[in-house]
């Protein structure tokens, strides 16, 4: 297997945490849709994970577990004999979006040094997958390295300045949004080295474009929105009428202070006061489960709530095909796919007014996340106004259709273009209109 | 050659609903926000009414008797002049005294009554008719309808009530050029006169004045002054050598919608001077037209609703969703239940009631609820209280809901109580 099928397609060496079918958010669905979208345009894309079953993606697309690839220094990437391969299963607590546990070693070490989150296990993890990648990168001849989140922002770094090569860090979300005024000054000082010393930087929404200068101090013209698109085609009818809906209304997101499954419960409780068939259902696992129980039996409403843990992809979708509502009140959502997935399973959202897939999509209900009164209006109205639900699900899904992923590869491809890296032919004309 | 130029300033101010909770209906009926709406009078007053009545005054006292207005006032306009900024009401009376000013009929609350309950609309009229004879003095016999919504149907509502002019958008798919120049009749109301309105010498002043992208900023009264010429130049065959000029915009143009500092007080100073210095050009009031018009003139059909809104020029910015489809269709198929009450429980509490439903006829609520463009942010948003046009919605069927059951004698009660489990249906499928 040559490394590189076609000499002339630019070729991207891009690093991600997570990747379907090992995902845990939306970060893995959003990477592999920007891979997928760059491939389709032509561009050669080396996709390094730590853990992953490798394979081929499409033509274009090569998924790479790190840690069962073994390296050669010919210029070709070769796998292990399949007796020598070595996953390791990643623990849970390996997650980069759970707050960061105090007692890890180096919890003592002053902020900013890397000795401290890197002494942790996940640090471990992170600089364990710097030197894998970095190694894959010395024989992938890749053109620019496109880093996912703070997890890769050290690889990528490491290799941009060994290889010389351009890179850019794509931001799904920052240690602000995952952790609010708590946030893990490491984890802040990593994002903020990486986007400043980076050669561009994509932000999910303008949202977080906003937080990236002016937490992280990084100048407004070398940040660039690149919006998250629904994966795959959009079903011209709902599936199911909103007339014939359970009165169903769901959360779906980790149970963590980020997502804001409290304020759901809160506005839940106000409208069961109003609306005696109502049910409230949270699919995903988090920190809060238990104090989110708890809160449930103090609001008198825990025999309407229903705690679902983990749910599959597929059963999300189904289950959002029968609900009335989802409900997405993240304290801070740079994006928030899941707010797609339902538009487009015909279902109406409120998203809250600190999430960027209100910038896409403006058909749909919002609220500031503490609104909790304002919520349970909104969620009021759509159980008792079809005419509310299906306007909102039909401008949304007209809004829906509009975004793409390969709509946003070509923005990337544009950026790419502006900082000199060339681009397949047939998309010259973005290159020279860089340049022009 | 000869030209009537006719000002027709538009005031209005919808009574603006405060933050209706689903938990209100029931009990609450409290639907306005009187902070709010006192704050926005006296904002307006301070920047348009008080001043460009002031300058108008002084206009047609220096100019007398060459120039002279027409106002068409809401009666809701009227309403919170008179509780919350009774020097407004003043100042209004005063510029009238002067005898250039005349006064046109609409309806009382700025509704789409005459689109939905030909019945409503002519008790509006009338109501429109005694709030202005009791706070201002009587308005004349040309009708302007709300956001100069007009059709045929609506021209023979107007034509039945007595009138004998009505104000119209002079839309290019009605009035082929320099056609819009002249007086027309109304195919469906041979009786009543149409006077359309020059839209884009009227939005020259109210939308494009401070546009600093345009090739005439900044606009001077001498140059604005050559474009009517070329319009008194130019005259229809059927205008019969007297043309006709109808400069009809909203009244908050002036210090509001532009802003003092982009000169449009220096502008309407100078413009009277300069446009009297056309041969043959006098301002006119629609009363001055309208007995003048041949009863041959030209017929127009108007099939269809007309507006002077937005590019499209048609309803669409009241009826253009299905949100707002439902709305109007909600509060005005509350009509027969509300009058039933009316004649069974007479009395102070019904008028009220009345009153608050007529408040919510007035067409800015639904206006909210537009979504067209809603994607780009427009103007609808510009002067809309709501963060958006689904919330605009859903706080209007709140309301909608609560007077429903004020009509009803429903009694509301939650379903449940915090932590308890009783349960009965819920209040707003009851009512």
């Amino acid at each position: 297997m040559k490394t590189r099928p076609n000499h002339d397609a630019t070729r991207v060496l891009m690093l991600g945490w997570e990747y379907p079918p090992r995902f845990v958010g939306g970060l893995g669905k959003a990477s592999q849709g920007l891979a997928h979208g760059l491939a389709d345009l032509g561009l050669d894309v080396v996709f390094v994970l730590p853990q992953f079953d490798s394979r081929r993606d499409g033509r274009r697309l090569r998924v790479i577990g790190a840690h069962n690839w073994n390296v050669h220094h010919h210029g070709s990437i070769i796998p292990r004999q399949a007796g020598g391969r070595h996953l390791l299963p990643l623990a849970a607590r390996l997650s980069p979006y759970a707050n960061p546990d105090p007692t890890t070693p180096g919890a003592d070490l002053p902020v900013g040094d890397p000795r401290r989150i890197y002494g942790s296990e996940l640090g471990r993890e992170v600089r364990r997958f710097a030197t894998q990648a970095g190694a894959i990168a010395r024989c992938a001849q890749a053109d620019v390295v496109h880093a996912h989140d703070w997890m890769t922002f050290p690889a990528a770094m490491a290799i941009a300045q060994r290889e010389h090569l351009p890179w850019f860090v794509h931001v799904h979300s920052t240690e602000y949004d995952r952790a609010g005024s708590g946030a893990n000054p490491d984890v802040a000082a990593i994002e903020q080295a990486a986007c400043q010393q980076a050669t561009g930087v994509f932000a999910v929404s303008d949202y977080t474009r906003r937080i990236i200068i002016e937490r992280y101090g990084v100048p407004p013209e070398r940040v660039r929105v690149i919006y998250n698109a629904p994966d795959g085609p959009i079903r011209a009818a709902a599936s199911q009428p909103i007339d014939r809906r359970e009165p169903w209304i769901v959360f779906v997101g980790r149970l963590t202070f980020q997502k804001g499954p409290d304020h759901f419960l809160r506005a839940a409780a106000d409208v069961a006061r109003w609306h005696p068939q109502a049910r409230f259902i949270l699919c995903g696992t988090g920190d809060m489960r238990g104090r989110l129980e708890q809160q449930s039996h103090e609001l008198g409403i825990a025999d309407r709530v229903e705690f679902r843990g983990f749910v599959a992809p597929r059963q999300i979708d189904k289950l959002l095909a029968r609900s009335s509502l989802l409900v997405m009140p993240s304290v801070s959502e740079p994006f928030g796919l899941v707010a797609l997935e339902a538009l487009r399973a015909g279902t109406p959202i409120i998203v809250s007014r600190q999430s960027g897939v209100r910038e896409v999509i403006s058909h749909s209900l919002q609220a500031d996340f503490w609104d909790t009164d304002k919520l349970a209006d909104q969620m009021l109205a759509v159980l008792r106004l079809p005419t509310l639900a299906c306007q909102l699900v039909d401008e949304g899904r007209s809004q829906l259709a509009m975004l793409s992923w390969h709509a946003s590869a070509l923005g990337i491809i544009e950026a790419y273009a502006r900082a000199g890296i060339r681009v397949p032919d047939e998309l010259g004309h973005i290159g020279a209109e860089a340049t022009s | 050659m000869s030209l009537d130029v006719c000002f027709y300033f538009q005031v209005h101010q919808p009574w603006r609903l405060r933050r209706y909770r689903h938990a209100d209906i029931g009990h609450h009926h409290d639907y306005f926000d009187e902070r709010v709406n006192a704050d926005i009078l006296a904002r307006v007053a301070h920047k348009c009414y008080l001043p460009m009545n002031a300058l108008l005054r002084e206009l047609i006292q220096t100019h007398w008797p060459h120039f002279r207005v027409s106002f068409s006032i809401s009666a809701t306009a009227l309403q919170q002049m008179a509780r919350f900024a009774p020097d407004v009401l003043s100042s209004f009376r005063a510029l009238l005294a002067t005898g250039g000013v005349e006064l046109l009929s609409e309806t009382s609350h700025h509704s789409l009554a005459a689109l939905y309950s030909p019945r409503e609309f002519a008790a509006q009229v009338q109501l429109h008719r005694q709030a202005c004879q009791s706070l201002l003095g009587s308005p004349g016999f040309v009708f302007r309808n709300t956001e100069l919504i007009v059709s045929n149907a609506v021209a023979a509502q107007v034509a039945a009530l007595g009138c004998t002019g009505l104000c119209m958008e002079g839309a290019d798919r009605l009035f082929d050029g320099p056609a819009v120049c002249t007086p027309h009749r109304f195919a469906a109301a041979p009786g009543l006169v149409a006077l359309p309105r020059h839209y884009r010498l009227s939005d020259d002043i109210a939308f494009r004045f401070s546009d600093r992208h345009w090739n005439a900023w900044p606009l001077t009264a001498p140059r604005y002054a050559q474009w009517v010429r070329a319009q008194a130049e130019h005259l229809p065959a059927a205008a019969h050598g007297r043309g006709f000029l109808g400069l009809f915009m909203d009244y908050e143009t002036f210090g509001e919608h532009q802003w003092a500092d982009t000169g449009i007080f220096d502008f309407m100073c100078a413009l009277p001077a300069a446009l009297l210095g056309i041969d043959g050009l006098r301002f006119v009031t629609p009363s001055q037209v309208v007995p003048a018009v041949a009863a041959n003139a030209t017929l127009i059909n108007v099939p269809e609703p007309l507006s002077w809104a937005d590019l499209e020029r048609d309803t669409s910015a009241w009826d253009g969703n299905p949100i707002q489809r439902d709305a109007m269709q909600a509060v005005f198929a509350m009509e027969p239940a509300l009058r039933h009450h009316l004649r069974h429980h007479p009395g102070s509490a019904s008028a009220s009631l009345l009153e608050d439903w007529r408040r919510l006829l007035t067409s800015d609520h639904v206006y909210y609820m537009s979504t067209k463009h809603w994607a780009d942010g427009d103007v609808h948003q510009y002067f809309s209280p709501f963060e958006s046009p689904y919330d605009a919605y859903i706080n209007y069927m709140n309301v909608l809901e609560d007077l429903r059951t004020r009509i009803s004698g429903a009694r509301v009660k939650p379903a449940t109580k915090p932590g308890t489990r009783s349960g009965s249906t819920t209040p707003s499928r009851n009512a």
